[in-house]
C-alpha cells in the first residue's frame, strides 16, 4: 500500500474501525462456540474483513446485500447490532431471527440486509432479484451480491449473470475467492479464472487484492458508478483468505499451516491498513489501539448479552412458520 | 489477570477431547491465532488457537492423551495473562 489516494483520516479510522469490529467480533464468537455456548454450524469471516468492508464503505443507503453462510462480517459490515447477531448465534429470543435461525440465517430489513444463505449458489438468484426489484422500483439501488469460490461453478448463478446483463439489471456480484471450496482448492474445483466467466455474457469484470481494503475500495466504487449509471452488473472477484476453517469443525488438513501462518504475516488486511495510515497520515498507534479495544469491549458486551437473553419460548416453534396476509394488500 | 484455556468444543458433536499435545511451555508469549494445542476430537486432530494475547502462565495438566470433558465442567488446563 504505497499509493497515496484521496482517503480523509475519518474515511481510513472508519475501514479500520469496521475491520476490527468483525475481526474481534469472530473471535468472540469463535471463543464462545468453544464453550460449548453456540450450537450447529459457525463459519467464521476472519481474514476476509477487507471485502465487505472496502466495499461497504462506497454503498448507498438504498443499497442491499446479500451472502452465503459465512455472513457475520456482512451483518456487521451493514451496522446490524452485534448483540443480535450474538443473540442469534446463542439460539437467544433476542437474536435476529429470535434464535431460531443460527449463524447462517439472519436479516435486516431495516439494515437491507436480506441474508443469510445456507444454500450454496441460491444466494446469487436471490441477488439477481434484488436487483430486478432495485429497477423496477427504479430506487437507484444496487444490490450487493455475494458468493464463494465453489458456488462460482454452480449453474444457477450463470443462468444469473445472463438475465442480468440481458436485462440491464443493476447488481454487483462479489466473488470471495478464499481459495478453498470447503477443503477443495480452487486450482482443483476451478476451471479457468472465475472472474473472466463474466465475459461470455459481456458482464464486465476484475480480479482484486481483497485482502487490501483500499484496494478494495477504489475497485468497489469503479464498479458501482458504472452500475449505478444503468450500464448493468459487474463482476469483481476478491483474492482473499480464511484464516479458520471451513467451520469450527474443519481440521484444515488440506493445506499446510505455513500457509496460514505467511498469509497472516505478510497479507493481513487490519496490518496493511495500520501500515497505510502511520505511512500516509498522522494518526498515531495509540488512536488505533483505542479503537481495537472500544471494539474487543463491544465483542464482549455482545458475548454477555448473548448469554443473558433467554431462549426461545417452545411455543416459538409455531410462530414465522407461515405468514399472514394483509387482505388489503393482497 | 489471567484467563483460563480449557478443553474447547471444536465440532457439533464433541462432549470430550482428547489433549494430543501442548505446543507451547510456561513462559511462551501468545499471540490471538497461534496454535497453542492439538486435541484429538471425537472427528480429527484438530489445532487449537489463542484468542487472546499473553502469557502462557502455567499448565496446569501436561498429561497428554489424556481425556477431558467439555471445558465447562471441567479442569484448567492453563493460564494465560494479558500482557497489555
Amino acid at each position: 500500500m504505497t499509493k497515496k489516494n484521496d482517503l480523509t483520516d475519518d474515511q481510513l479510522l472508519e475501514l479500520y474501525r469496521s475491520m476490527t469490529s468483525i475481526r474481534r467480533f469472530e473471535e468472540k464468537a469463535g471463543q464462545l462456540y468453544g464453550q460449548g455456548l453456540i450450537g450447529g454450524f459457525c463459519h467464521l469471516y476472519i481474514g476476509q474483513e477487507a471485502v465487505v468492508c472496502g466495499i461497504q464503505s462506497v454503498q448507498e443507503p438504498q443499497d442491499t446485500v446479500i451472502t452465503a453462510y459465512r455472513d457475520h462480517g456482512h451483518m456487521l459490515a451493514c451496522d446490524m447490532d452485534p448483540r443480535g447477531v450474538m443473540a442469534e448465534l446463542t439460539g437467544r429470543i433476542d437474536g435476529y431471527s429470535r434464535g431460531k435461525g443460527g449463524s447462517m440465517h439472519m436479516f435486516s430489513r431495516e439494515k437491507n440486509f436480506f441474508g443469510g444463505h445456507g444454500i450454496v449458489g441460491a444466494g446469487t438468484s436471490l441477488g439477481t432479484g434484488l436487483g430486478f426489484a432495485h429497477k423496477y422500483n427504479k430506487d437507484n439501488g444496487v444490490a450487493v451480491s455475494y458468493c464463494g469460490d465453489g458456488a462460482a461453478n454452480q449453474g444457477q448463478v450463470y443462468e444469473c449473470y445472463n438475465m442480468a446483463s440481458l436485462w440491464k439489471l443493476p447488481v454487483l456480484y462479489v466473488i470471495e475467492n478464499n481459495r478453498y471450496a470447503m477443503g477443495t482448492s480452487t486450482k482443483r474445483h476451478a476451471a479457468g479464472e472465475l472472474h473472466k466467466r463474466g465475459d461470455g455474457f459481456n458482464i464486465p469484470n476484475k480480479k482484486i487484492d481483497g485482502m487490501n481494503v483500499i484496494t478494495v475500495r477504489e475497485a468497489a466504487a469503479e464498479a458501482m458508478e458504472h452500475i449505478r449509471s444503468g450500464k448493468g452488473p459487474y463482476i469483481l472477484e476478491m483474492d482473499t483468505y480464511r484464516y479458520r476453517g471451513h467451520s469450527m469443525s474443519d481440521p484444515a488438513k488440506y493445506r499446510e499451516r505455513s500457509e496460514v501462518d505467511d498469509t497472516r504475516d505478510s497479507r493481513d488486511p487490519i496490518v496493511q491498513l495500520e501500515k497505510y495510515i502511520f505511512e500516509n497520515t498522522k494518526i498515531t498507534k495509540e488512536t488505533l489501539k483505542k479503537i481495537d479495544d472500544e471494539m474487543k469491549e463491544k465483542a464482549k458486551d455482545a458475548a454477555e448479552f448473548s448469554q443473558t437473553s433467554p431462549e426461545p419460548d417452545a411455543s416459538e416453534l409455531w410462530t414465522d412458520v407461515l405468514i399472514p396476509i394483509d387482505e388489503k394488500s393482497a | 489477570m489471567s484467563t483460563a484455556i480449557l478443553m474447547p468444543a471444536l465440532s457439533p458433536t464433541m462432549t470430550e477431547g482428547k489433549l494430543a499435545k501442548w505446543l507451547k511451555k510456561e513462559g511462551d508469549t501468545i499471540t490471538s491465532g497461534m496454535v497453542i494445542a492439538e486435541i484429538e476430537t471425537d472427528k480429527a486432530t484438530m489445532e487449537v488457537e489463542a484468542v487472546d494475547e499473553g502469557v502462557l502462565l502455567k499448565i496446569v495438566s501436561q498429561k497428554a492423551l489424556k481425556t477431558y470433558k467439555l471445558m465447562r465442567l471441567l479442569p484448567l488446563l492453563a493460564r494465560q495473562e494479558k500482557s497489555l
